[in-house]
């Protein structure tokens, strides 16, 4: 029986969940020294002065740097953000960092700052970094230049926004490295430890032969931990010149002003409409926040380069400026664009539907992409689906119209509920991406996965995988990964890849080892054999797939005994419909989410439980998106909600209770394993979801109302229902 | 944990505590430690010397005998799962299910809250409501203090150096009571909270007393509400008068959190349901 498609649980639980999982912090090699940084309170000053005499006069003080290989501290004698790193000491212990930290002093001056983007790009507005000689970081175009001013029987123009959130990991950012004279090892906690590899062996000019880098256990990054920080790279060079292992560990406080934050986009649209609901045009300029370094490169372009969605909008333009301001950098977080584009284009179905008086799926039916593949206006081309028929399917499925009339009833009741719909189309997988299945001397198999799971359950899904293929059980099959000793090369867990690319990766390698231990087999047994169920057999006796692989390690047979496979995945299109149900409190303005509800065409489903988790965990960050986070800079460019006592993560007691579906005929990718991603749907799908579903309880109370920026806060909707 | 380096001492006896603490301005005691270990993660406070209390005999406990007597090493979860206690005055249950999350209340003690008087607390309002005394013992003896004059501003209590809060004492908690607790998810500080104790005779008011916080820098005793109640019929009219009255009393905060406006409106509308809660048990 495959196992592909069975819901199996994770075979990682029984590390995870009984505590035995190996984190970041629990790696401490004998005689470690511990790192910390002296990073900036203000928002914008230059560094005058960096005073480590009496930090460094206590004997517990092993070192202090203004300086390493890898990135410059304080770029051209400047500090951008609150929480840049000015200097590094090292210690024996945290209690001696700690305290030297306190003892160091910097002389700042302080510079104007800005936080606001709009102000950022006004004339005379302080430069971030002047030679770049305005605080543009990047510009593009996308589509038609003539959609600002396309004729059409009806127009609305707006501004929408989605605010800047912290990732918030439930593991913080922590980087470990220590050199034995010959090797340096850098741990980190990582999505991407080939690129900590790569940078950490070019700051010091290392062969890459002679860096190892080690993902340990990852407890949550969601995009945050996809680039190679620069403090991976100073801890890493100055456990190299100490010649001791050297550690740091993120406080949560230091997490998050540290590490990237996400979204922090703004549109303003201008949408052409018929009476019907046709949308005959669309123009929008995204204005995206990259804070104080363009460390979050191409997030503004996918969500421009996806703001029709799954619409087939042919006359359409998009715009995109990057601005600097005083704040964190942006970086990616689960969706990375697509939650942007999401929100902005459900939004203008949904006030499209409004201003006709029409049902909004009835909008949102008008204008679905028909026929696929279908190449959008910017070039973006979805590969398989059917939109409509998803649609119809979906909305039965999720009993859409019963819930709406369930709301009436409620509300007759006095009991005020609301439901939102939303479509998306996103886009996952890119690049290329690596496995080895190694058999083993008993004939159990070992995978390494390129791939850099941190809690997906993607080992299971890709013993899974391999199993089926190499027709053995799951327990003969077990993958590893993470390890650059393992596996020299990848790109690692991010962008809903993992099942797609680094699965199809395993999967072509699982099949070329089984050919060649045909092979093997035919030579030991003189004839030709088939292969079923772990057994080779023919005309002259039999061998199960454990004894050729012995022959092979003994030298009775030649044959491979591991293989190494690079696949190169294109992108791929998941499709899905999601229903929200709020409930709120007319008087707080207090919104709970009650009920969720999803139907995705996202491919085969390797594994139907962790990927119904993907959805639940997705869908959580969505309603945060969508209700409780925002990262609030105030105007003296402190990050006021600065841990997670003042930030509102919400938390298992804010869940809806998910009701998750998949298509029953779904539309596989091109991919040998036919998935197409669902590590980000929830994300994308929910932000917008919600927002309806609060937007169509209010509406009752006051008809026009309109929501047009994230979070929807309780004051925010009490504002709304207000006369 | 990486505070600066501070010294420690478990005290064996109540006298032995106090004296350590009158005689080092550096010293703070520690019970639970939910608030006093946050701020030494900060380093947002450095004291010289920890005074452990939290193995005092004769500290802890909830008796319902007479007056409701509870311990300052009471934990919420103490309180909250006291089933005597519970059928007494339900309204001190019903506060501690609402502070913070499970672990909090098993290591948090109401003595704690109290002496921090963080002006989010949840205790104060409730406290004030039912008219409760804080007893404290010092160097120059025992005392009790009205609830209503402990807290005198955020972070700062009656207290005197040396002094510790031994206990609490309700002499009267009504049946009509209730505390309404606003927050943006659950086990958040409230953003405004309002107790109430409303007592009837005869369909009309007898005594009515209410207390907020969220809505000034320290827990406030809403007194134009309260006059508004005295005598009048139970009914929902009075309510929204009391509600409106006490919206008019305060000048709220402004913060990221929510505006003064919202903090208003918030009260408003606590105060009513606080009052309608109360009025139903």
């Amino acid at each position: 029986m495959r196992l592909v498609g069975r819901p199996i649980p994770r075979v990682e639980d029984a590390r995870i969940l009984r505590g035995r999982a190996t984190y970041l912090d629990d790696i401490e090699p004998p005689g470690t020294l511990h790192a910390g940084f002296v990073r900036s309170p203000y928002p914008h000053a230059r560094v005058l002065r960096v005073d480590m005499s009496d930090a460094l006069s206590d004997p517990r003080v092993i070192a202090g740097y203004t300086s390493l290989p890898g990135p410059p501290m304080a770029p051209g004698g400047k500090v951008r953000f609150q929480g840049e790193a000015v200097a590094m000491l090292v210690a024996v212990d945290r209690y001696a960092l700690a305290d030297a930290l306190e003892r160091v002093v910097v002389d700042y001056e302080p510079l104007p700052h800005v936080v606001d983007p709009a102000k950022a790009l006004e004339e005379g507005a302080p430069l971030l970094h002047e030679e770049n000689g305005s605080n543009v970081a990047h510009t593009a175009r996308y589509g038609s230049p003539d959609a600002a001013g396309a004729a059409a029987p009806r127009v609305l123009e707006g501004e929408l926004r989605v605010q800047r959130v912290v990732p918030a990991a439930m593991e913080p950012r922590g980087v470990v490295a220590a050199y034995d004279g010959h090797t340096l090892t850098v741990w980190s906690s990582t999505q991407v430890p080939y690129d900590v590899r790569k940078e950490v062996a070019g700051a010091l000019g290392l062969p890459l032969s002679r860096v190892r880098a080690v993902q340990p256990d990852v407890g949550g990054a969601f995009g945050s931990k996809l680039i190679v920080y620069p403090e991976e790279v100073w801890v890493a060079a100055a456990a190299y010149l100490l010649g001791r292992p050297v550690k740091w560990v993120a406080t949560r406080s230091e997490d998050f002003r540290a590490t990237t934050h996400g979204r922090d986009m703004g549109l303003a649209f201008r949408v052409g409409f018929d009476g019907s609901g046709r949308v005959r045009s669309l123009w929008g300029r995204i204005t995206c926040d990259v804070g104080a370094y363009h460390w979050g490169e191409g997030l503004s372009d996918i969500a421009a380069r996806m703001l029709t969605g799954p619409y087939d909008i042919r006359e359409a333009g998009v715009e995109v400026v990057d601005v600097y301001t005083n704040k964190t950098p942006l970086g990616a977080y689960r969706g990375a664009g697509r939650p942007e584009a999401t929100f902005f284009v459900e939004r203008i179905m949904d006030m499209v539907a409004d201003e006709l008086g029409l049902d909004p799926v009835e909008v949102r039916r008008a204008n679905l992409v028909r026929g696929l593949p279908y190449t959008n206006p910017f070039g973006m081309t979805y590969d398989t689906g059917d939109y409509t028929g998803t649609l119809e399917a979906a909305l039965s499925r999720l009993g859409y119209y019963e819930l709406l009339r369930w709301a009436d009833e409620e509300w007759a009741r006095g009991r005020l509920v609301g439901v939102g719909l939303s479509i998306y189309v996103e886009v996952t997988t890119f690049g290329f991406e690596t496995a080895i299945v190694r058999a083993e001397p008993d004939g159990s198999f070992t995978v390494v996965t390129g791939t850099t799971p941190h809690g997906q359950g993607v080992a299971t899904g890709i013993a899974q995988i391999v199993a089926d293929e190499l027709e053995v059980p799951l327990e003969s099959v077990r993958v590893v990964w993470g390890d650059t000793a393992l596996v020299q090369d990848g790109i690692g867990t991010m962008g809903s890849r993992s099942i797609t690319a680094g699965g199809s990766a395993a999967l072509l390698a699982a099949r070329r080892l089984r050919e060649g231990l045909k092979a093997a087999a035919e030579q030991l047994l003189g004839s030709p054999v088939q292969y079923s169920g772990g057994r080779f057999w023919g005309p002259n006796g039999e061998a199960q797939i454990g004894d050729v692989v012995r022959a092979i390690y003994r030298g009775r047979a030649s044959g491979p005994l591991e293989a190494y496979e690079v696949y190169n995945a294109r992108s791929t299109y998941p499709f899905g419909v999601h229903v929200a149900v709020v409930e709120v409190d007319p008087e707080t303005g207090h919104v709970r989410p009650v009920l969720y509800r999803s139907y995705d065409d996202a491919g085969e489903i390797v594994n139907p439980l962790l990927a119904e988790g993907q959805i639940h965990g997705g869908v959580l960050q969505g309603v945060g998106q969508a209700l409780y986070e925002e990262a609030v800079y105030d105007g003296e460019g402190n990050l006021i909600t600065a841990n997670l006592a003042l930030y509102g993560v919400p938390t298992f007691a804010e869940a809806p209770r998910y009701e998750v579906r998949f298509a029953e005929r779904p539309h596989r990718s091109e991919h040998p394993t036919g998935t197409k991603g669902v590590g980000e749907i929830g994300a994308i799908a929910a932000t917008p979801a919600v927002v309806r579903a609060v937007e169509h309880a209010v509406r009752r109370v006051r008809p026009g109302a309109r929501a047009t920026s994230t979070p929807l806060t309780p004051e925010k909707v009490w504002m709304m229902l207000r006369p | 944990m990486f505070p600066p380096e501070l010294d420690y001492v478990r005290a064996r006896s109540l006298d032995e505590a106090i004296g350590v603490l009158a005689s080092r301005e550096d010293a703070v005691p520690i019970a639970g430690g939910q608030s006093l270990v946050p701020l030494l993660k900060l380093r947002a406070v450095s004291p010289g010397l920890l005074v452990d209390i939290r193995g005092l005999k004769g500290l802890g406990g909830v008796d319902v005998g007479g007056p409701i007597r509870i311990g300052a090493l009471a934990t919420h979860g103490d309180i909250e799962g006291h089933a005597e206690l519970r059928a007494r005055c339900p309204v001190m249950a019903e506060a501690a299910s609402k502070i913070a999350d499970v672990q909090v209340r098993s290591f948090g003690t109401v003595g704690g809250s109290l002496a921090h008087a963080d002006p989010l607390a949840d205790w104060p309002p409730v406290l004030m409501a039912l008219d409760a005394e804080v007893h404290v013992h010092g160097p120059s003896g025992s005392r009790a203090i009205p609830m209503g004059d402990f807290v005198r501003g955020p972070y700062t209590t009656a207290l005197e150096r040396g002094e510790l809060v031994t206990g609490i004492v309700v002499r009267d908690c009504p049946r009509g009571a209730a505390y309404l607790k606003y927050a943006y998810r659950h086990g958040d500080f409230a953003v405004v909270a309002v107790a109430a104790a409303l007592r009837a005779d005869g369909g009309h008011v007898s005594e009515a007393r209410l207390a907020a916080i969220g809505v000034a820098d320290r827990p406030l005793r809403l007194g134009q509400a309260e006059a508004r109640l005295a005598g009048v019929p139970v009914s929902e009219d009075a309510f929204a008068d009391a509600a409106e009255a006490a919206a008019r009393s305060v000048s709220p905060p402004d913060d990221h959190r929510a505006s003064s406006g919202y903090r208003r409106a918030l009260l408003a509308t606590l105060v009513k349901r606080a009052l309608r809660a109360a009025a139903g048990r």
